[in-house]
This record gives C-alpha cells, structure tokens and sequence, in this order.
C-alpha cells in the first residue's frame, strides 16, 4: 500500500516535470527577439563570452585579456557581459553558446571548440541578427560576423621550420603535442610534418602528448629522453618551459626547440642563453581575444571592420627578449599581454 | 532464503527507492521554482526548448548507467561508446535511407558487441566491473582516434534534421526520453528482467540461490547500457552534425553524477530508474540557470559542486 502511494506520488512529480513546467515556460511571454537584418539600434550592448577552456594559462589569459579590455574599452557602450565556460566540452560548448542567444546577447564571441559543434547554432543566432565572432579556433562555416584566428598549421610550419634550419636539416627531432583528438594539436603536427618531411634526413620520432600540462609533459620528455637520449630537437606544442626544466633537471646539453612565449621560457631563456640555450618564438598571443574583442564592437556599431582575420603567426627572437620578458612577475604569464601588472599579479602569483 | 523471501526482500528495498526519487523530484521542483521566480530570462520559452534539448542526451545515458548500477555494476564505457557512435554516424554513414538504417543496425550491434564483451569479462574473470569498463572505454577510445583524431564527417541531414525537430518548446531528444524512461520504468518495476536486475544487483548469492541467471541479467545489463549509449551518441552527433572524437568523455562521470543524485547507489540492487531522469535535469538545469544568471564561470563550478553535493545530502539522510 506506502508502495503505491509513493508511485502515485512519483508519477505526480514527474508529470510535474516534464509536462506542467513546459506548458508554464510555453505560456509565458515570448522573449523579445531582435528580428533578421533589423539594425541594432541600441546605444548600449549586452555581450556573450564563452571561455572555451581554463585548462592552461594561455586558455586563461586568453579570456582575461577580454574581460580587462571590454571594461576598460568600452564601458559607456556596453550594458553587461555575460561570460559562460565550456571546460573543452563540446556539448557544453553548444549549450552555452544557445544560453547566451536565450539571454538576449547582441553579440558572442565564440571559441568552437570543434569545427562544426557550432555552424547550426550560429546560422540560428545570425538569422536572429545576432552578432557572432570567432575567434581561436578553425569553424566549417563563413556564416558568422567575424572570423579570428592564428593558424595551428601555419603555427606548426613555423616552429618546425626554425628546428630544421638550427639543426642543419638532419638529426633526430622528438613530437610532442598537445591533446589527442584536438583540432589544434592535429593541425600542427600537420603542418609540422608538412616540413619535416620535405629533410630525408631529419628523422621525426612518434609523437606522444604532453596534454598541455605541465607535469604530464614533464614525463613525456624523460622518457623520450631515457629511450632516445640522442635527441637533437625538440617539435613540441605541449609546455617547452616544463622542457627546459628536465634539461636543466638533468645537466643535459640543450638542443634547438621553439618557445610559445611563456614568461618562464623568457627568463631561461635569458639565463642559459649562454649555456647554449637556442629557441625563437613561434607564438599564437592570447591577446587574440583583444583583436577579436575591437572587430567584434566595431561591427556592433557600424564602423568598418573585416571580416576574415587571420592573424600571422607571431615570431620573436632573442633580439625581442627585452621587450618581451617581465623580470618580477610570475613564470606563467603569456607575452606580449595588455594586462596591467596587478592583475597578471592577481591572476597567476 | 527461498525465491519468495529474497523477493520480499526486494520490495522492501523498491519503497526505499521511490523515496528517493521523491526526494530528487522534490529537490528538482525546488531548484526551478527558486531560478524561475529570480531570473526572468530563464522563464523563456526560447530557454526552456534549450534546456529541454541540452538535458536529454544526458538524461539517456544516465538511464544506461542507472540499469547498470541497479544491477549492481558501473559501467565507464559509456562515454566511449557515445564518442564511437559519433564517429560512425558522420563517417560511415549514407545520406540514402539504406545507408542510414546500415548506419544504425552498425552503430546498435558494434554498441552490445562493447556491453557483451564488458559483461562477459565481468561475468567470467570477477574483476571489478569498474576495471573491466574503464578498461574498455581505453580500447574503444583508442579506437575511435585512431580511426578518426579530429572532429569531422556529417550526419545524413536527412537523418539529424528528424532526431533535432523542435516544435514550440518540446523537440523529438525530448520525445524520445520520455518513451525510453517509460518503457524502462515499466521493465525495471514490473518485469522478471527488472526483478532479477535488483535481485543482483542487492545480493548476487540470495539471487544465485533464488535461480536467477547472473550471467546473463548482467548481459542484458551493460548491452542495454551501451545500446542506450549509443542512443545519446546519435542524438549529439545530430545536434552538433557531425562526429568529435572526444564529444563523450564528460558522460562518462556526469551519467554516474546523475544516476546517484536519482536514488541509485554504488551497492546495487537500489533506485527507481526514473530519478535518474530527475538528476539528469537537475545537472542540466543547474548548468542552464547559472548561465542565465550571469553568474561568473568560475563560481558557477562551486556552485554547481555545491548544489550537487546538496542533492546527495539530501538523498542519503532518506537511506538513514
């Protein structure tokens, strides 16, 4: 008998659920939706930010450097901004991006998180006239505001042209990536190999992952060390300061490998330059986010902007070091960067 | 114990299970009413059809793990399997019908081909099924990128423009939850499947005893699981139009998440799978409603942790 009652009671709850709340969210009022091709007339925005990751201080800086610009950019235009976070997942990535149209954004700036997660869903939002930017990731797709980005190929192009040409296009280079199954990851690798192959005696070992982390890369290296310790550079996508470290953990001689531009790698950089210590770096900036941030307001407000924006991939020299080195602040730090030193201070001390 | 005593057992521990998931309905109702009275953009109908669609593949999965759980098994081959189920969906895939049903009949027989070998590693060797899945969800995921390491292919349109329909705030993901919890609602409660599922899943010796077939409960178990699995691969490979290598790795810990906040426990042979429906909804809805309220990112983590950890609290001072 207290079974039956309580499956009555279940039944009513889920009856609640699943059909009296829909019908509560259906009969309430329609939610304004700015209609196709309407200009915006607005004077003051309401913006949408999905932080595609937090894993790893580029990802992080890379979403820091666009709130920091937004308040101090552009405070008399912009109402509010709403910022959501994907954590690399590709359902979630979708699911933030339709909250934010839901809640009325004029405009999003969107890191997909897969090529094509998004294309439906941002057709939809543009259809709405919602203004979309993306930025940071490759999209199979032109139906969007604005386009962002640094190649991951020509990226990975790059860094391998500066190993090959250090170690006079032959030797033994070690792989190491970022995260397996990643667009970024493959598309360097490819673009890395697109070099490599073109030097018969250059010989690529198998690419392993250092996942974007730290200590995982730190493992990778001593075991590619401990079954290769000929290795005479390094092709890595994964944390080349956390490298260094094993080399200098170990007291071996350094060999050629490409810097992404960590403040870390600045400061080894500068100490074991004499020690023979030789990169250059190939850098894709977290400042993008600020680039795509200024073309985004600029087609929010009707100024001239372009559409396509892909950015060169940024390379420094040892002959930078000084413009680019931040001597007091912590390791972590992504450069060059527009923040302020108290808040790269609040952010990674 | 006789077969009738290990039965009346059962029963008993069935009324604990509703209680649960009065609990978590209750406790669903609470969190929504509490969001719909503060954030007006979360009344939308727009929102409601968003968070409707985003619940629903979750809300799939976490049915297959609350099968698995009540019979006294996890399995962590879900995320995989749903990974693989995107995988094949935008590659191998015709866009004719014949091509599409093929489609399916793969991804279904390669889906309890995984749950098969699962239960038969379990069945056979007695290493915990949380080694013999994790182990599994490796090989499949292995699989997939070796097949395929980046995101790519496409859905037949034909095939994601029926599974996405939407209409008013109600979409065909939507539709097909409700059926599928019906009808497992029905065969967990009333059939001798589901019986001797709990009778596993709360004691494998009484049920041994009583003359159940261990074996094969435990088959059908994790084969429905990763078939159910494979049900929200295709739902999400339609809603994103193509496949991603990696799309089913959060399911694996959010269907386990949302199937315990629903009543089920890591002891088996306990819950209604019809709460995982309600956990499902309030892992979904908690995520939907911080988006709405414009709460930072960062906090919306401890919050959501917080309210999850609540939910559980909740549902063990029931068990007590």
């Amino acid at each position: 008998m207290e079974s039956k009652i309580k499956l009555i009671l279940i039944s009513t709850l889920v009856l609640i659920f699943v059909a009296v709340i829909p019908a509560m969210y259906g009969c309430a009022p329609a939610a304004e939706e700015p209609a196709a091709e309407e200009p915006v007339v607005e004077e003051k925005f309401t913006v949408g930010y999905d932080i595609y990751w937090v894993g790893n201080a580029w990802s992080l800086q890379l979403a820091e450097e666009f709130k920091y610009a937004i308040q101090e950019g552009y405070p008399d235009v912009v109402e509010e901004v709403f910022y959501t976070s994907s954590d690399g997942d590709v359902s979630r990535n979708l699911a933030n991006f339709e909250d934010l149209v839901a809640k009325g954004c004029d405009i999003i700036f969107i890191t997909p998180i897969t090529p094509d997660n998004l294309v439906k869903s941002i057709n939809d939002a543009m259809d709405k006239g919602i203004k979309v930017v993306v930025f940071g990731s490759a999209i199979e797709s032109d139906n969007y505001t604005a386009f962002v980005n640094i190649s991951d190929y020509e990226w990975g192009v790059k860094s391998a042209e500066y190993i090959a040409e250090a170690i006079d296009g032959k030797g033994k280079v070690a792989m190491i990536n970022g995260i397996a199954g990643t667009g970024a990851a493959v598309d360097t690798y490819e673009g890395a190999m697109s070099v490599f192959e073109q030097y018969p005696d250059i010989n690529t070992l198998p690419e392993v992952y250092g996942d974007w982390d730290s200590s995982k890369t730190k493992i990778v290296m001593q075991d590619l060390l401990a079954a290769h310790p000929d290795i005479d550079g390094i092709w890595t996508f994964s944390e080349p300061g956390s490298i260094i470290e094993v080399y200098i953990e170990n007291n071996l001689p350094f060999v050629p490998i490409p810097f992404h531009g960590e403040n870390r790698e600045m400061k080894l950089w500068k100490q074991y330059k004499d020690k023979g210590l030789e990169s250059q770096v190939v850098g894709k900036p977290s400042t993008m986010s600020v680039d795509a941030l200024h073309i985004g307001m600029a087609a929010l407000m009707g100024e001239p902007y372009e559409k396509e924006n892909m950015l060169p991939v940024a390379i420094y020299t040892y002959d930078d070091i000084d413009d680019l080195i931040l001597p007091d602040l912590p390791d972590r730090i992504r450069v060059p960067t527009y923040l302020p030193e108290d808040k790269l201070r609040e952010l990674f001390e | 114990m006789t077969s009738n005593s290990a039965i009346s057992g059962l029963n008993l521990k069935k009324i604990n299970s509703y209680s649960s998931v009065i609990y978590t309905y209750i406790f669903l109702i609470v969190v929504f009413i509490i969001f719909y009275i503060f954030f007006p953009v979360y009344r939308s109908p727009a929102n409601i059809s968003n968070l409707l669609i985003q619940i629903a593949p979750l809300a799939i999965v976490a049915l297959s793990q609350a099968v698995v759980l009540v019979g006294g098994g996890v399995d962590l081959s879900v995320g995989a399997v749903i990974s693989l189920t995107t995988i094949i969906a935008a590659n191998l895939m015709g866009t004719s019908a014949t091509g599409i049903i093929l489609g399916l009949v793969l991804i279904f027989s390669i889906a309890s081909l995984v749950g098969f070998i699962n239960a038969v590693i379990c069945n056979e060797t007695h290493i915990p099924p949380l080694i013999v899945t994790l182990a599994m969800s490796y090989v499949v995921q292995g699989i997939v990128l070796w097949y395929r390491a980046t995101p790519g292919g496409s859905v037949p349109r034909s095939l994601s423009n029926i599974i996405i329909y939407r209409f008013n705030v109600l979409s065909i993901p939507i539709i097909i939850v409700v059926i599928i919890y019906i009808v497992f609602a029905f065969i967990m409660s009333r059939s001798v499947f589901g019986l001797h599922t709990y009778a596993v899943g709360g004691n494998e010796l009484y049920a041994r005893m009583a003359g159940v077939n261990i074996k094969k409960i435990r088959i059908g178990n994790y084969i429905i699981s990763t078939v159910l699995a494979s049900v929200a691969g295709i739902v999400l490979a339609s809603r994103i139009g193509s496949g991603a290598p990696l799309i089913g790795s959060p399911y694996t810990l959010d269907s386990l998440t949302a199937a315990i906040i629903g009543g089920m426990t890591f002891a088996g042979g306990e819950g209604f799978v019809i709460g995982a429906l309600g956990g499902a909804a309030i892992i979904g809805m908690i995520n939907n409603a911080l988006n709405m309220s414009g709460v930072d990112p960062f906090y919306q983590y401890i919050f959501s942790g917080g309210l999850l950890i609540l939910a559980m609290i909740i549902n063990s001072f029931r068990r007590r």
